[in-house]
């Protein structure tokens, strides 16, 4: 293993027009791997193949990381030292380094840091542990093992006698049968257990929010909208903490209830969350809850952000596990470098396929991107050298209205009064669109409509576009090879084999309808005041399509009694 | 002398009469003999002294609060010298629907029972009554078969029994006969002649939807410079909740709530309050649910689980639902709102051994006292081989006095007639969702408890029962035909041409009072509307405007189906510019 193995020579280059291959190597068998075997262009590399993009294990980067030299375009899923912010131990080390150095420099940003709860490890900072717990009679404290995740080995206890026999057993088991490893005994952590959770029908929860970091100098972070709220499948209260089903709530623990529905899912989309708590307090209080959650991952990722060795190879997935407790105050409890992607049913493989697709569209291992963009996807640019603004970025309608306010006062400028009564068909965004005109459209990738708004307009488009074409291709002037065909969200339309064919399709994570036309080449259209328009020339998909089709077919082609033209009047 | 007076006499007398037995009446006396006590009271200036001083006090408001709540819960008493059955519903042939269809409920549960041979309510022994107290909070982790239970009706089957009205007395220009074909009589399903409210009459009621007024759900939209708005909504919120007048709180509701305060807002307006004396009536309620199993119970579970918890934003409140559902099927205080609903409560016969439990019932003063219904273990218990698990229809008598029945009870004797379920409510298929939406509120069960009971017996028994009553479901179904009519009829006509009735779709959306289908923060902004004018007129105005909003679809479709298909998901829409646009279009 001394000689470093070159990886990913023979990258082809990009050819106008055309994807390159992609070769890539996947260690996990489940969403990750559905989601790369379907991406176009993509090949997976064989045994012993050279690899542009690995979906590689810890373990695997443990042993192989140092020995391999990659060429530049080459990407792998994880940082070197990844465990300096998910092993809790760390974690915690580095959030308390962190808070000791902004006090330093100011009072109020260092309480910012107070997010965490307290927390020692074990067995080396026993002694700490149980001089605090001696301070604190009577409260819970939870152990958990620092290298594993998904709840695995997990327990909660409130006499310190709980904890000897533990420790007892533990220090027996590896002084029996390998002596030499006595001092390998495992690590733990020992952390104040949030006994005052907040609840919801009486039920525990947290929160799991996907954080991208694709550089850590500068640091560059995005942030995915749809988070969620895991729900405990019985009833909280601290008298029974010998149930570990009611305290955890990572899915892989609940799985294992007895009662246990896959179908049912015990979750609430972060939409869902922030619906209930704005119907409860009100749009101030979860305003706040929100800031507070930014604060978090802004904060840990800065902690650990100079030990962690930068590669401008590596990208990180985080799933950070939130609490919030009944003052409405957030708890980080943890952070993972390999988020669960075993899907437990359709619509958290649905999640899970969006993510990491969104995932690997900001990676851009196909060139695609500018590197201005504050939006892609379901990601939102959140930290990139330092926060990013409103102005840049607008975060209506998602869990994360950062700053609401700034909107506002971009707002102000155009609104007035007769625009107040308006009917809103589709989301404020559309609105806030109208007035401040295309530019926006430029910097953000926008997808602003619900999901289910989106099929339902994108699939009637479709539609009535299919038909019209089905209609006219009987009429004289059209060529005999003229061909419609509706197919799976895909519409193709041959004109003829000189001309060549359309192709119109819906992307559904973008909320965009797709064209690529033989004519004037590929375009994205967003939708936006009842029509679809392209954001770079701010024509709609009909008035292009009749322009195009109307010197094509040599006869008018009158597009507007179909829905969402350009002047489809309602 | 003007019968408005009169009205208004017996009015008083009703409401005082009211008070005599409650304990604000206590309470006032206590604080009014306390000032008294004081040793600065003089004789001369003593009564004008102690108006003040409860005044001062804080009682004046309460008693305020506490008539306003009876005088907006008992409506328009009839006058009394009518038989007890026409002031409940006027209309004969109303009373007579309504009886048949209570007739084919209880048929259908009785055949539940025999079917099932299950007991209507049967004794839990002492270790079930211990499991199920264990289990009270989370009750959603038990998985009963229910696999043989099914809805006693869905909201399909009333709406056919409401086409199915007629008037006798009625006749079409053409003919009687001709009534029967759609091109005779109204254009819709509803055939009855109803007196309802005209788009004038509507404009006026609901004035405060007119333009210039600001509205909670247009206003504190993110996208328009709100923060004035919504400052100031919140500024009034909490001044309406620092005065503590009903009110003001329903009047503030009219333009919407803030949602920080809707909670504590509607409490006030709905004059709910839930001291210590109610939390022991829950506990007490809950003592019930323990004792016994009840068949509705099954049917609770089972609508819940049908309802709450496949849906993706409410399964999270399965248990509460039940804390909730259960208790109130056990609270005979729900009784009372059957003197001014056309519905009778069913009743059921004891089946007694010894010396019968109905006749201590009886002696209990008060109804709302008179809990141990029945004392079911003598009722029923399975390995009996003839048990009697037979509802019948009780006569329209009230109060419904526990153990006086009339002739028509011969299979037991009268004295052990007993209402069943105790609250008189046999639920239906989705009826659970009338509490629902509310879990969002209170995050607690007896304060949720005490709300949706109120919402019940004030709104939406209405929902389910046949009557003229001007909030009635065929008067409110009648008035979304009429306003479709008269707003579109190009769209009205061009959906009868693909067969498709609007009320069937709109019925569901009417019956649950949107509940389940509406996205919940803007139920809650439209349940703010039925709480601040007190009716439930504004559902079927919103239900023509989503027909009216999406009309360009529905012009594009042509068939029944679809139709269905593209109103099948209206979480998107935002209700209070809808409203608008019906009532005040530009």
């Amino acid at each position: 293993m001394s000689k470093a193995i070159r990886v990913g020579r023979g990258f082809q280059k990009k050819v106008a027009g055309d994807h390159r291959i992609v070769r890539y190597r996947c260690a996990l068998n489940n969403v990750i791997s559905d989601m790369l075997k379907q991406k176009p262009g993509w090949v997976e590399a064989k045994d012993g193949e050279d690899w542009d993009f690995y979906w590689c294990d810890v373990g695997w980067l443990r042993e192989n990381f140092d020995h391999i030299y990659m060429e530049e375009h080459v990407r792998i899923c994880h940082f070197r030292n990844h465990f300096e912010l998910t092993r809790k131990n760390l974690m915690v080390k580095n959030l308390k380094r962190l808070k000791k150095q902004l006090e330093r420099e100011s009072k109020s940003e260092s309480l910012k840091c107070d997010f965490f709860p307290m927390t020692y490890e074990l067995p080396s900072e026993y002694h700490i542990f149980v001089e605090e717990f001696k301070k604190n009679p009577g409260i819970v404290w939870i152990m958990k093992p620092i290298a594993k995740s998904q709840g695995k080995g997990i327990f909660l206890f409130r006499r310190l006698k709980d904890i000897t026999e533990w420790k007892k057993e533990g220090y027996k088991v590896n002084g029996d049968d390998k002596k030499e490893e006595t001092k390998d005994v495992e690590t733990y952590i020992v952390q104040r257990y949030l006994g005052n959770p907040y609840l919801i029908g009486g039920k525990k929860f947290d929160l799991r929010i996907y954080v991208l970091v694709t550089s850590y100098i500068p640091l560059k972070a995005w942030l995915y909208r749809d988070g969620f709220a895991r729900f405990s499948n019985t009833r909280f209260s601290l008298d029974s903490i010998d149930d570990s089903y009611v305290h955890l709530t990572n899915v892989a623990i609940q799985k294992t209830a007895p009662d246990y529905d896959p179908e049912k899912g015990c979750k609430w989309s972060l939409q869902q969350l922030r619906h209930y708590l704005t119907a409860k307090h009100g749009c101030e209080v979860v305003e706040k809850i929100f800031q507070q959650m930014n604060e978090i991952f802004i904060k840990s990722l800065q902690s650990v952000q100079k030990t962690i060795i930068n590669d401008k190879h590596c990208f990180e997935l985080y799933g950070y596990d939130i609490l919030l407790d009944s003052n409405l105050k957030l708890w980080l409890l943890e952070v993972n470098a390999s988020p669960s992607l075993t899907a437990s049913n359709q619509e958290d493989y649905d999640l899970k396929y969006g993510l990491l697709e969104d995932a690997l569209y900001i990676v851009d291992m196909e060139g695609r991107l500018t590197g201005k963009e504050k939006r892609v996807g379901n990601f939102d640019l959140m930290w990139n050298d330092g926060p990013i603004y409103a102005e840049d970025a607008y975060y209506v309608n998602t869990g994360f209205t950062m700053n609401v306010r700034t909107c506002t006062q971009i707002l102000g400028k155009f609104s007035c009064a007769p625009f107040r009564r308006k009917f809103f068909t589709h989301s404020h965004e559309m609105y806030l669109l109208k007035l401040t005109g295309t530019q926006y459209l430029q910097n953000c990738n926008f997808g602003s409509i619900e999901a289910r708004d989106f099929e339902h307009l994108s699939n009637l488009t479709l539609d009535s576009l299919s038909e019209y074409f089905e209609n006219i291709s009987e009429s004289e002037c059209v060529p005999e090879d003229f061909d419609v065909n509706l197919e799976g969200g895909v519409l193709t339309i041959s004109v003829s084999k000189r001309t060549g064919t359309y192709v119109i399709n819906k992307q559904a994570p973008n909320k965009q309808i797709w064209l690529s036309s033989p004519i004037s080449g590929p375009k994205r259209y967003d939708f936006v005041n009842n029509k679809w328009v392209y954001a770079r020339d701010g024509k709609s998909l009909h008035e292009l399509l009749e322009e195009e089709f109307s010197k094509h077919l040599n006869m008018t082609i009158d597009l507007s009694d179909l829905p969402y033209h350009w002047n489809f009047s309602r | 002398m003007d019968p408005k007076i009169n009205e208004i006499a017996a009015s008083i007398s009703e409401i005082v009469k009211k008070l005599n037995g409650s304990t604000l009446y206590s309470q006032l006396k206590r604080a009014a003999q306390k000032e008294v006590e004081k040793p600065t009271a003089s004789l001369a200036t003593l009564k004008t002294d102690v108006v003040e001083a409860l005044k001062t006090s804080g009682w004046d408001r309460l008693l305020r609060n506490k008539i306003f709540a009876y005088l907006s819960s008992c409506q328009a008493s009839l006058d009394q010298s009518l038989p007890f059955e026409c002031q409940k519903e006027p209309l004969m042939y109303m009373r007579k629907a309504q009886a048949n269809w209570e007739r084919r409920i209880l048929k259908s549960m009785n055949s539940m029972c025999t079917e099932l041979s299950i007991p209507l309510a049967r004794k839990r022994p002492p270790e079930e009554q211990r499991a199920l107290l264990h289990k009270w909070n989370e009750m959603g982790t038990e998985e009963p078969d229910l696999s043989h239970f099914r809805p006693v009706y869905a909201p399909k089957d009333f709406l056919e029994v409401i086409i199915s009205l007629r008037n006798p007395n009625y006749c079409g220009l053409l003919g009687p006969e001709v009534d029967e074909k759609p091109s005779g009589g109204h254009w819709g399903l509803i055939q009855v002649p109803l007196e309802i409210p005209k788009l004038k009459d509507l404009q006026n009621q609901f004035s405060e939807f007119a333009h210039g007024h600001g509205h909670a759900g247009v206003d504190d939209n993110l996208d328009v410079p709100s923060e004035a708005f919504q400052n100031e909504r919140n500024k009034i919120a909490k001044k309406v909740l620092d005065e503590k007048r009903s009110v003001l709180a329903q009047y503030f509701c009219r333009n919407g709530c803030p949602s920080g305060h809707r909670a504590e807002i509607w409490q006030l307006a709905l004059g709910v309050t839930v001291n210590h004396l109610d939390v022991l009536k829950y506990e007490q309620l809950k003592g019930y649910v323990l004792q016994h199993d009840l068949l509705v119970d099954s049917l609770i579970y089972k609508d819940v689980k049908l309802t709450a918890v496949n849906d993706d934003y409410y399964f999270v409140f399965e248990d509460y639902l039940y804390q909730v559902l259960l208790v109130f099927s056990r609270d005979t205080s729900v009784l009372n709102h059957f003197a001014q609903s056309s519905a009778m409560p069913p009743k059921s016969f004891i089946r007694a051994q010894k010396e019968p439990s109905g006749t201590s019932a009886e002696q209990e003063s008060s109804l709302t006292e008179a809990i141990p219904v029945f004392d079911v273990d003598k009722l029923t218990s399975p390995n009996q081989s003839n048990f009697n698990y037979t509802l019948i229809k009780s006569k329209p008598t009230f109060p419904p006095h526990l153990g006086i029945c009339d002739d028509e009870g011969k299979l037991g004797q009268d004295e052990y007639a007993v209402v069943y379920p105790p609250n008189g409510v046999i639920p239906f298929h989705g009826f659970s969702m009338y509490a629902t939406p509310l879990c969002y509120l209170y995050a607690e069960p007896v304060g949720l408890y005490y709300i949706f009971r109120q919402f019940y017996t004030r709104y939406f028994h209405r929902l389910h029962a046949i009557s003229s009553h001007p909030q009635g479901i065929v008067s409110l179904c009648l008035l979304f035909e009429t306003t479709l009519q008269s707003l579109h009829p190009r769209l009205c006509r061009h959906l009868q041409e693909i067969g498709c009735q609007p009320l069937k779709i709109a019925f569901k959306w009417l019956v649950r009072a949107f509940a389940g289908y509406l996205a919940t923060e803007q139920l809650l902004l439209l349940w703010d509307r039925v709480i601040g004018y007190g009716n439930l007129l504004l559902l079927p105005i919103l239900a023509v405007a989503i027909f009216l909003f999406r009309q360009s679809n529905l012009f594009l479709i042509t068939s029944a189906s679809g139709v269905e298909a593209s109103l099948a998901d209206i979480t998107t829409l935002h209700v209070v510019p809808l409203i608008q646009l019906v009532l005040f279009p530009t």
